[in-house]
């Protein structure tokens, strides 16, 4: 069962990703206050802050939104932007740090997203790219 | 991002505060740049957050002055920051510190290798 639901949506400007982290940080800290939970949501929100920026600077898109639910150990977002297709699950990369600043757009961002989220799926829907990610921020059974 | 700077024994020591983001890593990059100082040490206590914007900043950073027989020293990152370090390989690549002191004293030496090279020739 959703124990609490976010969302979000802004024109895409880098200032709009900071917020939305921001608030996807708060969101999650206010459910989720233990230590161990505080360094998975470390992980999520620069994941998320990944996720947007791509969304900003390449997609096109003309707005972005993004869905949170939380139960009570995972957290699920949903963000949707009506930009070009692009599908992170099958981008093929292996960044190296040497080549940072020539990498492929976006290269080294998804390579976070998907080093630091338990789940992620991709689809393309009437005209929206709706990439899902999930965390898990607490084991079951722990207080 | 707030930016302070302050000159010792010649390394621009270069304290920050905030988020280094996309809305902020390029104005990072410049004003770090505009300090002309080809021996840099950033102390990132005060940075909460750091996403692939703000490493690329501090990559390019470390080019640039490694480029002109210069060098970065980052000091003090909180957990969250070095974490996206080690996972992208940039530790290896960067020297991270964990107070100004040692940041400092790694400089220093780098400077005075520098200047003694110099001598020589």
């Amino acid at each position: 069962m959703d124990r609490a639901k976010l969302a979000i949506s802004f024109e895409p400007d880098f200032r709009g990703v900071d917020a939305a982290r921001k608030a996807i940080d708060g969101f999650c800290r206010g459910l989720f206050d233990d230590h161990e939970a505080g360094c998975r949501i470390d992980d999520l929100c620069l994941a998320v802050a990944e996720a947007l920026n791509n969304a900003v600077e390449h997609s096109g898109a003309r707005s972005i939104a993004v869905d949170v639910t939380a139960n009570e150990t995972n957290v699920l977002l949903t963000i949707a932007n009506d930009g070009t297709p692009f599908d992170p699950t099958q981008y093929e990369l292996r960044p190296s740090i040497d080549d940072c600043e020539q990498l492929p757009e976006g290269g080294f961002g998804v390579a976070i997203v998907r080093e630091l989220v338990d789940e992620i799926a991709y689809r393309y829907v009437d005209g929206r790219n709706l990439l899902s990610l999930g965390k898990q921020l607490r084991a079951r059974g722990e207080a | 991002m707030e930016l302070t700077v302050d000159i010792q024994h010649g390394v621009a020591v270069i304290g920050l505060s905030g988020d280094l983001v996309a809305s902020t890593a390029d104005d990072l990059r410049e004003r770090i740049s505009a300090e002309s100082c080809p021996y840099v040490l950033l102390d990132l206590s005060h940075v909460g957050f750091v996403d692939s914007s703000g490493l690329r900043a501090f990559m390019a950073t470390h080019k640039r002055l490694a480029e002109s027989d210069g060098m970065l020293v980052c000091a003090r990152p909180n957990s969250a920051v070095e974490k996206i370090f080690r996972m992208t390989g940039a530790d290896r690549k960067l020297t991270i510190v964990a107070t100004r002191q040692e940041g400092l004293k790694v400089l220093l030496a780098r400077m005075r290798a520098s200047h003694g090279d110099e001598g020589h020739r």
